[in-house]
């Protein structure tokens, strides 16, 4: 039987939980609901991710190119969203682990910066959203201004539409440090996007760069 | 959490206030109406593409082929994952405005290539690579591009390795 969908208030004491913000008795309601409902796995982990991501960003605020010379932003393209069951697992609610995972630091100010770069992802993503082409298209990316790397762009990548994986890289450019080159690297091996999958454009600077032929 | 999303809502709204839309300059990923204009008045009939053609390979002992020329990129990743880089073709192709050039590249598929001169010497370039067998391997790529600063399309299965295209604007 299904359960009922989570309530207000149900949410409220998730995405405290996540806050690190519940008491005792707060906790132990809230870890029975992780381990009854599952959308609240959900609301958790969405929760934490964007903590997760404000923290990491408070923490290095400054985006430029990695000292190696490596990369600074990296596009996904033809890759299948991930269904629920591929999502990452939150452990169990019930270990300590957990509610170490779950546990979020209490700092004032880090919590009131971390507010101001939170609105700043969302405005970026809500500009993101009104410019992005309304075909859904598989495989399709627009990349949007704010997904390149700098103002200082020498190569700057508008759209990429293939049926096979396509990575984005920027690069130092070779004429001037400050600008950058792109490489688009298409993986032939790879089988063609699935007709009606949607591209799912991540092209957030700090994200990891896989070499050619290394497992994603 | 309350407290930051209130926080995050008013900042979205200032930052959409910011965002609003304007002409008052040109945009490497996109080009108001007027530099459009601005830029075809004097834009060249034809503008000079360069398509260098590389196979990339993992070999003992690694090398790079002198004649593909300062290219710093080729020893940094994602290019690093190859330590063999061989020239098998460079090309400058002058690309009429309006117009497609195609490149026959070694694997049998057809690289085509237009170009548009934008605002403040950039360049809009639109690449695609098709199968001989039908269908696309890569089906659009559009870049915005500065004059002397390649991109590159890689990937491709080519014998050991891997074919690298870099192509530059060379006006």
């Amino acid at each position: 039987m299904r359960k009922p969908a989570l309530t207000q208030e149900d949410l409220q004491l998730l995405m405290r939980l996540a806050d690190g913000e519940v008491s005792a008795d707060e906790e132990t309601r809230a870890v029975r609901m992780l381990a009854q409902h599952p959308d609240a796995h959900d609301v958790v982990l969405e929760t934490m991710t964007l903590g997760d991501w404000v923290r990491e960003t408070v923490e290095a605020p400054t985006l430029g190119f990695d000292i190696s010379g490596a990369v600074m932003a990296r596009l996904d393209i033809g890759e299948k969203l991930s269904p629920a069951a591929d999502r990452p697992t939150l452990p169990s609610p019930a270990t300590a682990e957990a509610r170490k995972v779950l546990a979020f630091p209490k700092s004032a100010p880090l919590r009131w910066g971390a507010a101001a770069v939170a609105a700043l992802a969302i405005a970026a993503g809500i500009a993101f959203v009104i410019e992005r082409p309304s075909s859904t298209t598989p495989a399709v990316a627009h990349l949007d201004p704010v997904a390149a790397p700098a103002d200082t762009v020498g190569v700057a990548v508008d759209h990429v539409e293939s049926p096979n994986g396509v990575s984005v890289f920027y690069l130092p450019a070779a004429l001037n440090a400050n600008a950058s080159s792109v490489v688009v690297w298409i993986d032939d091996d790879s089988p063609p996007a699935p007709s009606g999958t949607a591209a799912v454009p991540s092209a957030a600077p700090s994200q990891v760069l896989h070499a050619p032929g290394e497992k994603k | 959490m309350k407290k930051l999303l209130v926080a995050a809502l008013g900042a979205a709204c200032a930052f959409g206030l910011v965002h609003a839309p304007s002409s008052t300059g040109p945009s490497l990923a996109g080009t108001s109406l007027g530099w459009v204009g601005e830029a075809r008045a004097d834009a060249p009939a034809a503008v000079n593409t360069e398509i260098m053609v590389m196979h990339a390979t993992q070999e003992a002992a690694g090398s790079i082929d002198p004649r593909i020329g300062n290219m710093p990129q080729l020893t940094k990743p994602p290019f690093s994952a190859y330590n063999a880089y061989k020239l098998l073709d460079k090309k400058v192709v002058a690309v009429e405005r309006g117009k497609t050039a195609a490149y026959a590249l070694p694997n049998g598929r057809t690289l085509q290539v237009s170009v548009e001169p934008q605002p403040n010497k950039l360049y809009k370039v639109s690449a695609s690579i098709s199968r001989p067998e039908g269908g696309a391997f890569l089906k659009l790529l559009e870049v915005t591009a500065a004059p002397n600063e390649p991109f590159f399309v890689a990937g491709q299965t080519y014998g050991k390795g891997s074919l690298v295209v870099a192509v530059t604007i060379r006006p």
